[in-house]
């Protein structure tokens, strides 16, 4: 499946489809949580947020 | 076959955007995240500033004698202070260490950790005068 038909369904609220995306960017979001050397667990639950408005926001 | 490839490419490009536009906005929530940490951390301290504040500093040799203090305003006002200001003052009073050494410890120049080290001065005798009133 293709990134198009995963964000499509994501953004029609599948919650495998978000849990895909969520998969894909994981790592993306581990790395920016990281602050200091260390990593914010705080800091990771609001990129975690940010990543699911953007999921709805974005316009193909 | 031409097609598929075609659906690939605009899917890839798709990503891309996508991607491009999360990071936008991943960028901006982090810097409003640690702004906002910072500002917490300079307007409130913890109860007890020393298991928080010296636990995680760079240099643990400070700690033994830090913990001779007595003085709570003394206390705050460091707590109060960045890592690297404690630093410098640390090693300037308790071990005598040189500017030059310190510039080549924090990758820093001579005129620089010397600013720092007399502004560190003065920010802990306003505070402490301030307590004092």
């Amino acid at each position: 499946m293709n990134f198009k038909d995963i964000l499509t369904q994501a953004q029609h609220g599948s919650e495998q489809a978000i849990a895909e995306v969520m998969a894909r960017y994981k790592s993306l979001l581990l790395k920016e949580s990281v602050c200091r050397g260390l990593f914010d667990e705080d800091l990771y639950q609001e990129l975690c947020i940010i990543l699911l408005n953007c999921i709805r926001n974005f316009r193909i | 076959m031409g097609q598929h490839n075609n659906d690939q490419k605009e899917s890839f490009s798709l990503q891309n955007r996508f991607t491009a536009y999360l990071l936008i906005a991943l960028k901006r929530k982090k810097r409003d995240y640690l702004q906002k940490k910072s500002r917490i951390e300079t307007y409130e301290f913890t109860t007890d500033p020393l298991s928080v504040q010296f636990a995680g500093s760079p240099d643990n040799r400070m700690s033994p004698a830090v913990s001779q203090i007595e003085d709570d305003a003394l206390m705050q006002a460091l707590a109060q202070l960045t890592a690297r200001e404690r630093y410098i003052l640390f090693q300037r009073v308790l071990y005598g260490s040189e500017y030059d050494d310190l510039a080549a410890d924090l990758n820093s120049r001579y005129g620089s950790i010397a600013t720092a080290y007399h502004r560190t001065i003065k920010k802990l005798r306003k505070k402490l005068q301030g307590g004092r009133k």
